[in-house]
Parts: structure tokens; C-alpha cells; sequence
């Protein structure tokens, strides 16, 4: 069952800018990671996805949410178990 | 007279605005978002969580902003001098143009 989501993430690795990817369950437990991804922040990542879901309507798409700083960009989108997040460098 | 909204009351084709304090206190709000303190607070939780997530492995390289994107309307957030602004636009995501 991993092998596809170490697949995946690894497809996701080898797109460009991409220096990290990190899935987590909706209860912060990390599920896998790929590249310079912070494991310590798979907590916040899953309630950050919770908590950014109360501001959509409940019956429409998940938001996305985009952390940006000077030199690095975080994606991050919640679907029905699981939340991803993307890491970038700018 | 009515409180500071440091210039954010006059972002073009804004649906609405809110300047808050560090703990989630309406300062300042505008359309859409006028006086909308469940709103105020939902942003509070998210503004404190997202410090929580380094962005680069480089402590120095702070977040400037988030944005929550919805499915036609984007919340951009930013934080400057211990308050949080809050813009609520639509979102208009621009095609990409084929080479």
C-alpha cells in the first residue's frame, strides 16, 4: 500500500522547484516525505489544512493554502484523509 | 473617527478587509468582512498556526504571506507591526499562455 504514495511523492520530488513533499493524516501523523520536507511540522500542517477548511463552504472544494516568504513557497491542500504539502524554492 | 485600516481599505476590487490585533480583536473591517468576528477569528488560528511551519530550512527566512485560496474568492493574509491584515478578493487565476 506505501509503494504507491512513495511513488507518488517521488513523482512529485522531480518537478521543478520542488525541494520537499510531505503527506500527513488528519490526525498530524506523518505518512511519508520526500526531500528537505520538516517532519516536525506535520502537526501544524494537518491543523493548519483543518483549520483553513472552516473558512470554505462545507459542501465545496478544500482550499488551498499558500505560505509564502522571501525564498521559499509551502502549498498545502487537505482532501478527504490526507493533507499534502508542497515545499518550493523561489 | 474611525480606526486605522492603513490603507488596506483602498485595494482595488476587494470584496472586503480586516485589520486585527495579534489575539484576533477587530481593529478595523470593510465590506463583506465588516464586523465579521467568526471570520476574524478563524484567520487568528490560521496566522498562529502557520508561524508554526518553516517554510525554507532557514530560520531567518520568516513568513511574509498566506494566502487561503477558495474556490472563486482568495483570503490574503499578512502580518506587519503585531497586526494581522486581511484582504478578501475574488480569484481570478490567470490561463497559462502556450508556448
Amino acid at each position: 500500500m506505501e509503494r504507491t504514495l512513495e511513488m507518488q511523492l517521488e513523482e512529485s520530488i522531480h518537478n521543478p522547484g520542488i525541494t520537499g513533499v510531505l503527506c500527513v493524516d488528519n490526525n498530524g501523523l506523518c505518512l511519508g516525505a520526500k526531500g528537505s520536507a520538516p517532519l516536525k511540522a506535520c502537526g501544524s500542517i494537518s491543523a493548519l489544512a483543518g483549520q483553513a477548511a472552516k473558512l470554505a463552504n462545507p459542501n465545496g472544494p478544500t482550499p488551498v493554502i499558500c505560505l509564502e516568504s522571501e525564498h521559499g513557497i509551502v502549498l498545502i491542500k487537505k482532501t478527504d484523509k490526507l493533507t499534502t504539502a508542497l515545499f518550493k524554492s523561489s | 473617527m474611525a480606526a486605522p485600516a492603513h490603507g488596506i481599505d483602498r485595494i482595488p476590487d476587494s470584496l472586503g478587509y480586516l485589520v486585527l490585533t495579534e489575539d484576533g480583536a477587530v481593529i478595523s473591517s470593510g465590506g463583506q468582512l465588516e464586523n465579521d468576528e467568526v471570520t476574524a477569528n478563524k484567520i487568528t488560528k490560521i496566522v498562529h498556526t502557520a508561524y508554526k511551519i518553516p517554510v525554507t530550512g532557514d530560520s531567518r527566512d520568516t513568513l511574509r504571506r498566506i494566502s487561503v485560496i477558495l474556490d472563486d474568492v482568495v483570503f490574503m493574509i499578512t502580518v506587519s507591526q503585531k497586526k494581522i491584515f486581511v484582504s478578501k478578493r475574488h480569484y481570478l487565476p490567470q490561463e497559462p499562455v502556450p508556448a
